[in-house]
């Protein structure tokens, strides 16, 4: 376990150094927020996957496979095509709209198309409310990983997380983020191909673990099924999950927000490519280890203390394997690579989060800032987000996880995708549709995850029991009441630089 | 009704078979209704004034096809049985694995990368804009930096 430390005080400090650099960098609001539009091709790539790829994808991921088999991957998976959608539904009429616009955040992208306070003040209260939920669900599995590596208990292991990513945020905003992106993207892709590498020598390839599942699992229901397509879900599932991971992508504000910073329109060329390339590493991962593990546990060849781990919580995946199959340096990396995974998003919901209330919040009711009070201001919203995250992980504790990432994908996916992805390739939408479409994806996504937690009676009897997922069933919605408002309400004339965005 | 239109109605009645699928556990109806909405969505995205541009409509129609031969193919399938391995994977699998996940990187990622300049932003395309806006992007600086890339 010491090497394990020494390379991630190694890394931490890495990263505290970027973040020193970073602040240098600052000196604008435009810095602060949108990393002064100053990202290349390799920068952009690092930070849309980076920001992408949560704690969830190394630390939830394998531990799904294990429990529910191939289905999982349905998760991961929509990174081969999700940037592309991005890319092509979004990226060029964000970048293009910078041109002709001083946007610095997705309220403010909605306000120019829309020409409404209160489309943009919606938008900002959902990204606000989901970023805070989001990133305290990120915090959370950053102790995860933290606790037991560096044996403190998890609530200062919350504290010590959120510090890190506290520190270059604020000294930094998204510059700093981005900066790190670079460093931590390429641990995170360095990761996943010695990962999945080391699983395959481990299981002697895919073929004898799939084959000594299906055997193993022959004598109850599960069988085949663990290592078919569905896994153990229903197939709908599934696909529902495949559905909203992938073309939901449109919705996700920290997505949207890295095609403001982008340097040049061109320099989006190769981006998704790479983007793609390094979500699909992090897929291997997932894979690897989940069949792995499960290889190893259905044959009996797992130590005692291993099984141990798993009963605790099948999140243990991932702690197995580097613990028990993995060189302790390249273990050490591993969980740097997991660390990053974990700090690049809760940087980008952060700084994010701050953007959406000392700029988005104070507009919609006609206030302005200055940008020297938008960045002092940026700084102290981060510090207060950061305390209210703090607060609710430790109020939630690991059992929170869940319930928290409830607000994460799905309702951005839900209450965003229609409004943009729709809006800035159609001219026909109006901003009655936009406000009712947020609305009733951020209600219907929200109070369904509600539902089921509390295990409602409508819930049970017409939701759960046809393998409905929240997320998608909320965004089929939110399309369907953007379309259909659009069409009953009175068409728009847009304005003329907006509308050459829409037809560029 | 115009191309776009047209475009947002397929993604209309895409969503709503969706719906019907999901409350009524349809596996079969939801694996030939999303394809449409997510494909529909990025030729939406891809349009320009004249439609959707060369190889980006071959590419985006392939993937089409690919998910709802792929999708369709797995539903059909027995889950509870392996018949037979394909490249280290069971058949099904091996279609969810090649067929959707490697596909879809191949067909659309990689082409939007190879076909960027000519289907989905040319230099006319950014004059045009230069003109309508008033913008100022550089394109002979973007051209020089872009044939770097191109290298």
């Amino acid at each position: 376990m010491s090497a394990i430390r020494v390379v991630m005080v190694i890394y931490m400090l890495v990263v505290l150094a970027i973040g020193y650099y970073a602040m240098k960098q600052t000196k604008s609001s435009s810095d602060f927020f949108i990393a002064g539009k100053k990202l290349g091709l390799i920068a952009l790539a690092m930070a849309s996957f980076s920001a992408a790829i949560s704690g969830w994808v190394f630390v939830g991921g394998p531990g799904l496979y294990f429990s529910i088999g191939q289905g999982s991957l349905w998760m991961t998976f929509p990174t081969a095509i999700s940037f592309a959608m991005a890319w092509i539904i979004l990226g060029k009429r964000m970048r293009l709209l910078t041109e002709v616009n001083d946007c610095m955040t997705t309220p403010d992208a909605v306000y120019a198309r829309y020409k409404s306070k209160w489309v943009s003040g919606i938008a900002a209260v959902a990204i606000l409310v989901g970023l805070v939920l989001y990133l305290a669900n990120q915090i959370t599995a950053f102790a995860f990983i933290l606790s037991p590596i560096f044996k403190i208990n998890f609530q200062w292991a919350i504290l010590v997380g959120m510090g890190i990513v506290l520190i270059y945020s604020v000294a930094g905003g998204m510059l700093a983020g981005v900066y790190t992106d670079v460093f931590q993207g390429t641990c995170m892709i360095i990761a996943s191909i010695i990962i999945f590498t080391l699983c395959l020598v481990t299981g002697s390839g895919t073929q004898n673990m799939a084959a000594n599942i299906v055997d193993a699992l022959s004598k109850d229901a599960v069988g085949a099924k663990f290592v078919n397509p569905w896994g153990i879900m229903p197939a709908i599932t599934t696909m529902s999950w495949f559905f909203c991971l992938s073309i939901g992508i449109v919705g996700q504000p920290h997505i949207v927000h890295k095609f403001y910073m982008v340097k040049d329109v061109r320099k989006m060329r190769w981006g998704v490519v790479l983007a793609a390339i390094g979500g699909m590493l992090a897929g291997l991962l997932w894979f690897g280890v989940g069949l792995t593990v499960k290889y190893l546990s259905v044959t009996g060849k797992l130590p005692k203390e291993a099984v141990e781990l798993l009963k605790k919580s099948t999140d243990n995946t991932i702690v197995v394997f580097l613990n028990y199959y993995t060189p302790k340096v390249i273990a050490g990396v591993v969980y740097a690579g997991i660390a990053s995974a974990i700090m690049s998003t809760a940087d980008s919901f952060i700084n994010i989060a701050a953007a959406s209330a000392v700029r988005d919040l104070p507009f919609a009711f006609n206030k302005k800032l200055t940008s020297k009070q938008e960045l002092f201001m940026g700084r102290i919203v981060v510090v207060v987000i950061a305390v209210i995250t703090v607060v609710l992980a430790l109020t939630l504790g690991p059992k929170g996880i869940a319930l928290l990432g409830a607000f994460g994908w799905g309702t951005f996916a839900a209450a965003l995708a229609p409004a943009i992805g729709i809006g800035f390739n159609w001219s026909r939408g109006t901003k009655q549709a936009a406000f009712a479409s947020i609305v009733v994806g951020l209600v219907c996504n929200v109070g369904l995850e509600i539902a089921k937690v509390l295990g409602a009676g409508f819930y049970k009897t017409y939701i759960a029991p046809k393998g409905i997922y929240n997320g998608t069933l909320s965004l089929c919605l939110s399309i369907i009441v953007y379309i259909l408002v659009s069409y009953m309400t009175k068409e728009e004339k847009l304005d003329r630089k907006v509308e050459a965005v829409l037809e560029a | 009704m115009n191309k776009k239109d047209l475009t947002v109605l397929v993604i209309l009645i895409s969503a709503v078979l969706m719906l019907i699928a999901q409350f009524t556990k349809n596996n079969m109806l939801f694996a030939l209704s999303f394809p449409f909405v997510c494909i529909a969505w990025m030729w939406l995205g891809a349009m320009k004034k004249d439609g959707v541009r060369g190889r980006a409509k071959v590419s985006l129609i392939s993937i089409l096809i690919i998910w709802l031969i792929a999708f369709s193919s797995m539903v059909s399938m027995n889950s509870t049985e392996v018949t037979g391995y394909f490249l280290g994977l069971p058949k099904a699998t091996a279609i969810m694995v090649y067929g959707v996940w490697v596909a879809s990187f191949l067909v659309v990622t990689l082409v939007y990368a190879l076909r960027f300049d000519k289907d989905y932003i040319t230099n006319e395309d950014i004059k045009e804009f230069n003109q309508r806006t008033g913008a100022n992007i550089n394109i002979e600086v973007t051209e020089n930096k872009q044939g770097k890339l191109n290298m």
